[in-house]
């Protein structure tokens, strides 16, 4: 089985299903020839041709636009926008269009499209190519927001999003293209969406994390490990619709949650998160929801972005906060 | 011919932006001729010709950005002789970097293995050097961080393609390279291999951007192998997806068998299982999984109402749930406290604010029943803050001033209000300003449209002055301190002729008010009077202008503005600053404020002070410096 890391597991799902099915269709600014901007797409135009790997103009309300017609025909295009903060020009279309297709057309259309963006902060890029404005899309319903965590997920997640009959929203962390490894096996296996991923079994405080996040949530599950703390690790995955079931049934058992995200404080999908353990786990917990966030500023540049991203002594100090209620 | 290339323009900025030229091709220049206006993010510069000749070519139009460092423009020396072919070849030739890149890379035969600048994965033309990680002449290791490039978008660190001996380095920190034009050669030992342009040969290209194709931003790499799969609690090898399958379609891993390497469930299992064999945990009933849960043995209980069963010092298990979803209710764990009195004792009430038990069951320390004893007060008004539920002295005080409040409450409604009566008749019509207040609304509209107003804030700490020292006094004096510390503030500045005038002088004009409008009433040569002197001329004025009697001249020559508005009321202000003069000093309303004086906190008396200055005639250090001064000399007690 050959060693991927996340972006060549990207890679590889693209090519599995631009083999699987003749449908599939990739386009974005330098995603051909040139191999795309991170590399997601190298080797493609020359492996199926420029017919089906489309380097398109520098115009993402276009990319978006396109991809929506081409849905709308049957075609599965795979869009690649380079940078999450230049997905804007684009909004218009996927939110005002996308994401409302199937419910305009009262079924009768629906768009098997996927928009993959690299997003998130932590490799010294400028603030709009640092940001994660995940909440933007998931507050929009039709669209589904999928955050694969490591290499294995983005390939088994990347699958499904391809396959799903609906607009999704990939959003892959940049920060850990190359972090680890995963021994991932081609076989075209897609992982289940809208639902959450344990990753570690604990009994005394959960934490929900989501994309880059899991990385340092995990290591700081192992920090607390050391100090007596049983910590429940959750992958979110997909952020919208997400799998409240699997969070409200691991808080049930610990009695504390920390959710950590990159995003701002304010109006995130963290705050989602705690405000639906508040209506419905209130009976269950023993501490105040924790979050571990971002702040309610613009992501500093690269000096800075440090201090911003959530640290694993961040995350491991909410939970000693939560953990003092007993 | 010579090529002028642009210098830093002294901000350390990386490019500067051509505004316009003030010369053309084919023009005469002599040397220090201004010859083009640059804008840097900062400011607009006109740099100077270094030569005198003839000008053969400008590299660039208006509004085009010229890297620091590149070519902006070839001359002709005077007395160079040009062939019309070579003139032809500047002409032609869009970017010399390209020639002096290429030259680099093809013309030194000795230096083996040329590593070309690759793509770094944006699809930028050009990356600049932050910093090289290693010399000339050092030992490389393949994957070894060689140098620092930054691209508009990220600083991307280069690793060496190949192990060698660095031979040579084709640019240093700031310099541009362009992608695919040489950026290090690496002596490897084997046969030098000579690399050409390679934007003709796309192959190439390819090649070396797989050699760097790992780096794009400062990313972290690792060649950690992670596996997905583990084995869980349960003993089952697999994966959290799998089991987030699992537990969607309702089916017990455990019945499964695995078809993956060393019997490992996979995703294709547990889709070749039929739905829902077993219940699974959502199936139960929430209320019986909270049961279960760590909230507690027994019924579930709302944070309010553990809080206060803990104070009560109450096992929640204890307590019979009548609340939503089988909860235990803040009135159950009240019913239970009621139920545990002996007999006699009166009943628990409500957690309303009066009070929370009988004062028999209230825990309070001897001393703080005592407390409330002296004061009058019952200590069941008093709401327990404190340690299990006991009330403390800091409760007493809430409790007590409720009361107070209460009762001031009582005094006020009880007492008549009286508003206050119209201070003068007014007329109702609009009428036109006249004498002083037409002057000052001419002046300062006109003022305010030319000056560049900023503001300073600050406070003295006058606690040290002596009884009745006089106010206005220690500000003049305090005005003139300043105009010896910092003299750039007491100046006159001309917007026109942009001159400015510094003055030897202080002519210190002091805002009065009077009911026929603003008057600026000046003390001239105010720092060479006596203090005594100083109060005295001020009174005099303030006489002339009450009885009418102030004439122009005693009203014009001001090279500083005091206003005492906090006589009245207000405590920080930007008033108009009246050209010429530069700035006006504004004194708000003296307030207390708690000083930490050591460990020790004091009320002090503290003096507010605002300066409000024409950022065209002074900077804010000189403006800062003044007002720092005059706190000095404000705060002194002597």
């Amino acid at each position: 089985m050959p060693t991927l890391t996340l972006i060549e597991a990207v890679t590889l799902a693209l090519d599995h299903e631009m083999g699987r099915d003749k449908e599939v269709v990739i386009l974005g600014e330098d995603v051909g020839r040139n191999g795309g901007v991170f590399r997601a797409t190298d080797g493609l135009q020359d492996k199926y041709g420029d017919q089906r790997v489309l380097d398109t103009p520098l115009a993402e309300a276009m990319i978006a636009g396109l991809s929506i017609g081409m849905a709308t025909q049957g075609m599965k295009p795979v869009a690649e926008i380079q940078f999450m903060g230049f997905v804007f020009p684009a909004l218009n279309q996927i939110l005002g269009a996308a994401a409302r297709m199937r419910n305009r057309t009262r079924g009768r259309l629906h768009l098997p499209m996927v928009v993959r963006m690299p997003y998130g902060g932590g490799i010294h890029a400028p603030e709009h190519h640092s940001e994660s404005t995940e909440a933007i899309f998931a507050h929009t319903p039709g669209l589904r927001v999928v955050v694969p965590s490591n290499p294995s997920r983005a390939y088994g997640l990347l699958l499904a999003a391809i396959r799903d009959p609906d607009p999704v929203i990939f959003l892959e962390p940049k920060r850990i293209y190359r972090i680890v490894k995963h021994e991932i096996e081609d076989d075209g296996e897609a992982y289940p969406l809208d639902t959450c991923f344990v990753d570690r079994q604990g009994d005394d405080v959960t934490f929900v994390a989501w994309g880059a996040m899991m990385h340092e949530t995990l290591l700081a599950a192992e920090m607390l490990a050391k100090e007596g703390v049983s910590a429940e690790v959750i992958d979110l995955a997909t952020v919208a619709p997400y799998d409240v079931e699997t969070i409200i049934e691991s808080v049930e058992k610990t009695g504390r949650c920390v959710i950590v995200a990159e995003a701002v404080r304010t109006g995130g999908v963290a705050s989602d998160i705690a405000a639906e353990l508040a209506e419905r786990c209130l009976l269950s917990l023993i501490a105040p929801v924790g979050r571990v966030t971002g702040y309610d500023t613009i992501m500093p540049y690269a000096k800075l972005e440090g201090r911003y991203l959530p640290s694993v002594d961040r995350i491991a100090d909410e939970a000693r906060k939560v953990m003092a209620f007993s | 011919m010579t090529d002028f290339k642009l210098p830093d323009l002294g901000e350390g900025l990386p490019d500067a932006e051509i505004v316009q030229w003030l010369v053309a091709e084919g023009d005469r220049i002599e040397e220090g001729q201004p010859m083009v206006e640059m804008s840097t993010a900062k400011a607009v510069v006109e740099i100077p010709s270094p030569y005198t000749g003839t000008v053969v070519k400008l590299h660039g139009g208006p509004g085009e950005v010229i890297d620091t460092g590149a070519v902006l423009i070839t001359f002709a020396l005077e007395g160079e002789e040009i062939t019309a072919s070579e003139k032809a070849e500047v002409l032609s030739t869009s970017d010399r970097q390209d020639e002096l890149a290429e030259s680099a890379g093809t013309d030194e035969p000795d230096l083996g293995e040329v590593f070309l600048l690759p793509d770094l994965g944006e699809g930028l033309p050009d990356a600049e050097i932050v910093q090289w990680l290693v010399a000339e002449g050092d030992a490389v290791e393949e994957g070894q961080d060689m140098v620092e490039m930054s691209t508009a978008k990220a600083v991307v660190e280069v690793p060496a393609p190949f192990t060698g001996t660095v031979s040579k380095l084709f640019g240093q920190a700031g310099d541009v390279i362009q992608t695919g034009k040489p950026l290090v050669a690496i002596a490897t030992g084997a046969a030098p291999k000579a690399k050409t342009d390679t934007e003709s040969e796309p192959q190439g290209k390819q090649k070396a951007s797989e050699k760097a194709a790992s780096v794009v931003g400062a990313m972290e790499v690792g060649d950690q192998i992670k596996a997905e799969s583990t084995i869980g609690a349960d003993g089952i090898k697999t994966g959290a997806a799998v089991r987030a399958l699992a537990r969607k379609r309702q089916i017990d891993l455990g019945t499964l068998a695995g078809t993956g390497p060393d019997g490992e469930v996979t995703l294709a299992d547990v889709r070749a299982a039929p739905d829902g064999r077993t219940a699974t945990a959502s199936e139960v009933p929430q209320a019986q999984r909270q049961a279960a849960g760590k909230a507690g043995t027994g019924a579930p209980i709302g944070p309010a109402a553990r809080s206060l069963a803990g104070s009560l010092g109450i096992d929640p298990s204890d307590i019979a749930p009548t609340g939503p979803r089988g909860s235990v209710s803040k009135q159950d764990v009240l019913e239970t406290a009621r139920s545990r009195m002996s007999g006699g004792a009166r009943p628990v009430q409500s957690s309303g604010d009066a009070s929370l038990a009988a004062g028999k069951g209230i825990k309070a320390a001897p001393k703080v029943r005592a407390y409330a004893r002296d004061l009058g007060l019952d200590i069941r008004a008093a709401r327990a803050s404190g340690p299990q539920g006991s009330v403390t002295t800091g409760d007493v005080d809430v409790a007590l001033k409720a009361a107070n409040e209460a009762l001031l409450g009582d005094f006020r409604a009880g007492g008549a209000y009286k508003r206050p009566e119209r201070a003068y008749e007014v007329s109702g019509r609009a009428e036109r300003l006249v004498g002083p207040r037409r002057v000052m609304s001419q002046a300062m509209a006109k003022a305010s449209s030319e000056v560049c107003h900023t503001s300073l804030f600050d406070q003295a700490d006058i606690a040290g002055w002596a009884e009745g020292s006089d106010i206005t006094g220690r500000i003049m004096r305090a005005v003139i301190a300043a105009s010896m510390v910092e003299p750039a503030i007491n100046a006159w500045f001309d917007g026109k002729s942009l001159e400015k005038t510094i003055h030897q002088e202080v002519h210190l004009g002091v805002a009065v008010d009077s009911p026929k409008g603003l008057f600026v009433p000046v003390i001239k040569n105010a720092d060479s009077l006596a203090p005594d002197d100083l109060r005295a001329e001020l009174n005099r004025l303030r006489t002339a202008i009450a009885d009418g009697s102030i004439k122009a001249a005693e009203m014009s020559g001001g090279t500083l503005t005091l206003s005492n508005f906090g006589m009245i009321a207000g405590r920080f202000a930007t008033p108009i600053v009246m050209p010429p003069e530069v700035a006006i000093i504004g004194i708000g309303g003296l307030f207390n404020q708690l000083v930490l004086v050591g460990e020790y906190v004091e009320e002090h008396r503290h003096m507010p002070v605002s300066l409000t200055f024409d950022h065209r005639a002074a900077t804010g250090g000189e403006a800062a410096r003044f007002l720092a001064a005059m706190i000095v000399d404000l705060s002194l007690n002597f």
